[in-house]
């Protein structure tokens, strides 16, 4: 099933671009990114991934920051073509450290705060992410952490007199 | 069982259902007195354990504007629900210490500071904590068990005793350590700051609007947005003007008005009730209202450990290092401060830690997030007049009310105190080993007090030691705007108090001599 650019436009349409780079019912659909031209959306994604560069990070994560973005479609295409003039070329042609030199140089425009926060959502309110990297989430399902690693730490140095020692 | 009241009924109308609002209308209830309670917000329901998606359910998200050191878009951290900022809180209940009650003797020769002292007497104090810490099941007190420590907990602690500090403690938190008042124990679920799931934790909606509902006197109207407050020919609020659920504008009758929307919004309902007898808001004759600001001296500490933490296992601020409270003028600074342990989840350490960071190294640090451990810093913070709540002189609100500027410059003493403050949680973290170490920016504010100050006589402040408007004789401060200092203390546990007192003094007024 794919969503079409009106249903996205038709759904997303109170939402602001945080609220859908979160979503995690439209997460699963497959997403068109229609709104940009190839070129822009691949941009666009290998910004979000050298902004969190977290590896083993499932590809979607980056899509979805791309497609939460379509809502600010002018800012982002401008952006873009910024980019890709300061590579004096294609910014996707450019070695990676010189990517990340003109990111810098970006980093205070609407455009790159924009997408910083699309991604930073998109990839750190995933359930996937949080296992990759040890975020354990909801505890609810199995009663809460009081019995579950509350305080199993193991590297503390130990103080005798120590506060509270375990359960009262 | 609960009642409606007409419009034209003269009732006591509370602006504002959180702690102070919810605490003196159970008390006004409870004693026969016709409450209406008017909250901006709405019930909470289907809490979910997962703090992204109840963030805009439980937030004060219409627009303010910070200006000076506060976040411009997001300078406070309030709640707009039923039961107010208490569905959000983390339920840290200290009592301000009784030496902080008389800022002035320490804080008094700053330059530059509007520092008064409290009018109202220790003992009182004590007596109304006292009801207030049995009232909302206070662990540490009355027999109840403190909560058990967590990772988290046995870091902070690990980290004070490795530099030498001792006075870390479990500190007393408003959730139930045992089941009781009709609510469960703690499961330490780790959500407590996105409603508790389980009702472990105090709130004003689960305690007295509950209490205040069982009686034959109090009707809460949630999504009812206060506009204004009126008066009369003789200078007595006579009305509140509001916007019901259907955003259609409603005049309530008041007999009298407690003002509990909050330090930010109580000082903005009276700026926005300006009227030819009182052209710069309502009860501000004296000019104090929105003023002398106070929201601690405040500084987030982040660590990366040499092993995992997990700190999103539990409840936070559990632990304090309380070695810092007494003040001590050989620091380099006057008052007090503490440290209180706390844990982010992922989005939250992105926005509270680093925000506008991103790239390699930052993936790295994010990476390790097990490993992560946090305090805040928490200290006395020195009332100036020129720190406070302000109307824009243009922006407006969905409402077509003036949008609120929020305005706050550390104080030079503050800014000494929270350099004092990192730098020790920097030796506390490394002394463990910790692998990297980071101050994170000055978040929103989350403890927000003293913009309609008490004081001992109307040149200083906005209401009498009873919270009641030196001006206005009906109208009564019922929220954390009535505070004449900050204290080092989360304010909560305060608020309760005070309000709690002030219901008996209403009560005592309605019903004595004095017509109200």
């Amino acid at each position: 099933m794919t969503t079409t650019r009106r249903e996205l436009l038709a759904t997303a349409a109170q939402l602001p671009v945080l609220l859908l780079a979160a979503h995690p019912v439209l997460a699963q659909l497959a997403l068109d990114t229609s709104a940009f031209t190839d070129h822009q959306a691949a941009t666009l994604k290998r910004l979000a991934w050298l902004m969190f560069p977290i590896k083993g990070v499932a590809d979607s994560r980056y899509e979805q920051a791309v497609w939460a973005l379509q809502l600010r479609p002018d800012v982002m295409t401008a952006g873009v073509a910024a980019l890709d003039e300061l590579a004096q070329g294609r910014f996707l042609d450019l070695p990676e450290e010189r990517q990340i030199a003109l990111m810098k140089e970006m980093e205070t425009s609407d455009f790159f705060i924009t997408a910083l926060d699309a991604a930073r959502i998109a990839v750190l309110n995933d359930k996937a992410t949080w296992a990759l990297i040890g975020y354990e989430g909801s505890s609810l399902e199995f009663g809460g952490y009081l019995d579950h690693g509350l305080e199993d730490i193991s590297w503390l140095p130990s103080f005798p007199d120590a506060e509270g020692a375990g359960h009262e | 069982m609960s009642r409606t009241f007409a419009h034209d009924e003269r009732v006591v109308v509370v602006i504002g259902s959180g702690a102070g609002g919810a605490t003196v209308s159970r008390g006004l209830a409870q004693a026969g007195i016709d409450v209406v309670c008017l909250e901006a917000g709405d019930h909470l329901t289907d809490i979910v354990t997962d703090n992204q998606a109840m963030f805009p359910r439980l937030t004060w998200l219409d627009r303010r504007i910070g200006s000076g050191e506060l976040p411009p878009g997001f300078p406070v951290w309030s709640g707009k629900n039923v039961g107010g900022t208490t569905l959000h809180w983390t339920a840290s209940a200290p009592r301000i210490p009784d030496a902080e009650f008389t800022p002035s003797r320490y804080f008094g020769e700053l330059p530059g500071v509007s520092v008064i002292d409290w009018p109202v007497p220790l003992a009182e104090m004590h007596h109304y904590y006292a009801l207030a810490e049995q009232d909302m099941g206070v662990t540490g007190t009355n027999g109840w068990p403190h909560l058990p420590p967590s990772n988290n907990f046995r870091v902070l602690e690990a980290a004070a005793r490795s530099i030498g500090l001792s006075k870390v403690v479990r500190g007393n938190m408003a959730i139930n350590s045992v089941a009781r008042d009709g609510r469960p124990a703690c499961r330490q679920l780790g959500f407590c700051v996105s409603g508790c799931a389980v009702q472990a934790k105090w709130t004003a909606a689960n305690t007295p609007l509950v209490q205040a509902q069982a009686t034959d006197h109090f009707e809460l109207r949630p999504r009812s947005f206060v506009l204004r407050v009126e008066h009369d020919a003789q200078g007595r609020a006579d009305q509140v003007v509001y916007l019901d659920a259907e955003g259609q504008m409603q005049r309530q009758k008041a007999r009298a008005v407690c003002m509990a929307a909050n330090a930010i919004d109580t000082p903005r309902i009276l700026l926005n009730s300006d009227s030819a007898k009182f052209p710069a808001g309502l009860a501000n004759g004296s000019g104090h209202v929105g003023r002398h600001y106070t929201k601690h001296t405040f500084a987030i500490v982040l660590a990366i450990m040499p092993g995992p933490v997990h700190m999103n296992r539990g409840t936070d601020n559990l632990g304090h290092v309380n070695d810092f409270v007494v003040e001590d003028a050989a620091r380099g600074f006057r008052g007090g401060l503490k440290f209180e342990q706390v844990g982010f989840d992922p989005v939250t350490l992105s926005n509270l830690a680093r925000p506008g960071a991103w790239g390699r190294q930052y993936a790295d640090q994010l990476r390790q997030y097990a490993n992560f451990t946090a305090l805040l810093v928490v200290g006395e913070d020195p009332a100036q007049a020129s720190n406070g709540v302000s109307l824009h002189p243009t922006e407006k609100d969905q409402h077509g009310m003036p949008v609120t500027v929020v305005h706050y410059a550390s104080h030079d003493n503050a800014r000494r105190m929270r350099e004092f403050g990192v730098a020790r949680a920097h030796e506390m973290y490394a002394a463990l080993g910790a692998t990297e170490i980071f101050e994170g920016p000055l978040p929103p504010s989350t403890h927000n007090m003293g913009t309609c100050r008490m004081a001992a006589s109307g040149d200083l402040g906005v209401c009498d030691p009873q919270g009641r408007s030196f001006e206005v004789p009906n109208l009564f401060f019922s929220d954390g705007s009535v505070f004449a200092s900050s204290g080092s203390s989360n304010p909560t546990l305060t608020i309760v108090a005070l309000a709690t007192r002030q219901a008996e003094h209403i009560r005592e007024l309605m019903q004595g001599k004095m017509s109200l």
